[in-house]
């Protein structure tokens, strides 16, 4: 064998890592090569450098604090997760956020449908304020609270879901699946007015009048939001109806 | 594979005192570390401690000579077991469990190194302007322990000139004392090319070793 080649293999000789004839040859040629000796003797003499490399001991208070800590980061995340990753531990983040996103968009065409149905048949003479006493908007209000709850008790259990598949959550978690459920909940307002998504009209950024349509005592207010699809519509009745009011 | 027999004995000693696994499991548990991997699964956090007290001490010493100090050590041993615990049910238990173990453990060291910056091999140019580089111990004195502390420092930073990869394949290979085929699964590489970086971490490290031994040479003769 030449120097060069031994020059390669004297690092895994001094491993260990040669295959035994190969370490014969190498053996061999040391024994006629004195500047191959030397290099090898370095060689070994770094190894045990290297390997003499010893660990602290690492006191046995510090091991218990660390396992304390371990036990305890397991039992708060527990307590956190969510039903659906305890009866669907093996979905994937990805199909949780994809039933999640068709769970909300379900939940919204509701809120909507319902919304319409109230809204459409106007009753004639402000029936619905009159009679029952209670304003549309605080029904609304309270079937947005409710749908609205639902969505983000679904952006929740998904979110812990996904952190749960997902070791690390300090390190190396994807960011993705819990910020998009972030901004899918953020686009739902929490207050009483009604979410709906508008495929017409986009101009005021706010407007207050009074609705033609509804029973005379309602007033409308609409917000445009910063996502042009997004209008909230609140609907509130006219505070002290008067004979000038209604003419 | 001599220390894996010694995590073993241990893991059955410890697991002898506690109570056995229910006869109705399968038979297919060939070590008390997989029935306390099952227990654990089901939620038994007492057998989780178990595990990890079977392990701490060689997860918390890859880490050290992966990362180089007792903190971030600490810190990525306790992410490791995290990780390990919410990974559970994906570990499949005819496999080697260390092995699994050693795999998360190299995977959050880099993690770890990455988030504190760390990712980059530090050049021995870069630790002499830093002033990072202490005198080489004398033969006589290596009782001390601050001589101890201090040749571990230095080998520390020997490590940390090498990449990613070859440190994680030097630090089982010759520190762990696995076999190279063990640690090409633990890497998911093959046993060539842990050859391939295992000799070219010693090469550096001789190298490191060897500029670090003449610049103090130098300096006492200043
Ligand atoms: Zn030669």
């Amino acid at each position: 064998m030449k120097c060069e080649h031994i020059e390669q293999l004297i690092p895994l000789y001094v491993g260990g890592d040669l295959e035994p004839p190969e370490a014969d040859d190498l053996r061999h040629h040391l024994t006629g090569c004195a500047r191959c000796r030397q290099l090898n003797e370095e060689f070994q003499t770094s190894q045990n450098w290297l390997t003499g490399f010893a660990v602290p001991e690492f006191d046995e208070a510090s091991l218990a604090n660390m396992r304390a800590s371990v036990l305890s980061e397991i039992e708060r995340q527990e307590k956190r997760g969510s039903w659906i990753h305890w009866l669907l531990p093996k979905w994937n983040p990805r199909l949780v956020l994809a039933v999640s996103t068709a769970a909300l968009v379900a939940v919204t065409a509701l809120s909507v449908t319902v919304y319409r149905n109230r809204i459409a048949p106007p009753k004639p003479g402000g029936d619905l304020v009159t009679k029952t006493g209670i304003p549309v908007s605080t029904d609304d209000g309270q079937s947005g609270t409710l749908a609205e709850n639902r969505l983000s008790g679904n952006g929740t259990s998904t979110a812990t879901g996904v952190k749960r598949r997902f070791p690390g959550s300090k390190l190396s978690e994807p960011a993705l699946p819990e910020e998009a459920l972030n901004n899918g909940g953020l686009s739902f307002p929490l207050e009483p007015p009604v979410t709906v998504p508008e495929q017409t009209e986009s101009e005021t950024t706010m407007s207050v009048e009074p609705e033609d349509k509804e029973p005379k005592e309602m007033l409308r207010i609409e917000l445009q939001t910063a996502d042009p699809n997004i209008r909230i519509i609140w609907l509130a009745p006219k505070a002290a109806p008067t004979e000038s009011n209604t003419k | 594979m001599e220390w894996n027999n010694v995590a073993l004995m241990a893991d059955q000693l410890r697991f002898d005192d506690r109570t056995v696994t229910p006869a109705t499991e399968p038979r297919s548990f060939n070590s008390p570390v997989v029935a306390l991997v099952m227990r654990a699964r089901t939620g038994d956090l007492s057998a989780f401690d178990q595990l990890i007290i079977a392990h701490q001490q060689r997860v918390i010493g890859i880490a050290w000579r992966m990362l180089g100090n007792q903190d971030d050590a600490q810190d990525a041993a306790q992410e490791t077991f995290l990780r390990v615990y919410k990974h559970l049910n994906g570990f499949d238990t005819k496999q080697d469990f260390s092995g699994w173990l050693y795999r998360i453990t190299v995977n959050v060291c880099h993690d770890l190194a990455r988030k504190r910056g760390r990712g980059n091999p530090v050049s021995l140019d870069a630790e002499r302007e830093a002033g990072n580089f202490a005198e080489p111990v004398s033969p006589h004195n290596t009782e001390s322990s601050a001589m101890h502390a201090q040749e571990r420092a230095i080998i520390a930073r020997a490590l940390a000139t090498l990449s990613e990869k070859e440190r994680a394949a030097i630090v089982l290979r010759d520190l762990e004392g696995l076999t190279t085929e063990e640690v090409a699964g633990i890497l998911g590489s093959t046993p060539t090319t842990v050859r391939s970086q295992i000799s070219s971490a010693r090469a550096k490290i001789k190298t490191f070793r060897d500029r670090w031994l003449k610049r103090s040479v130098q300096n006492r003769e200043r």
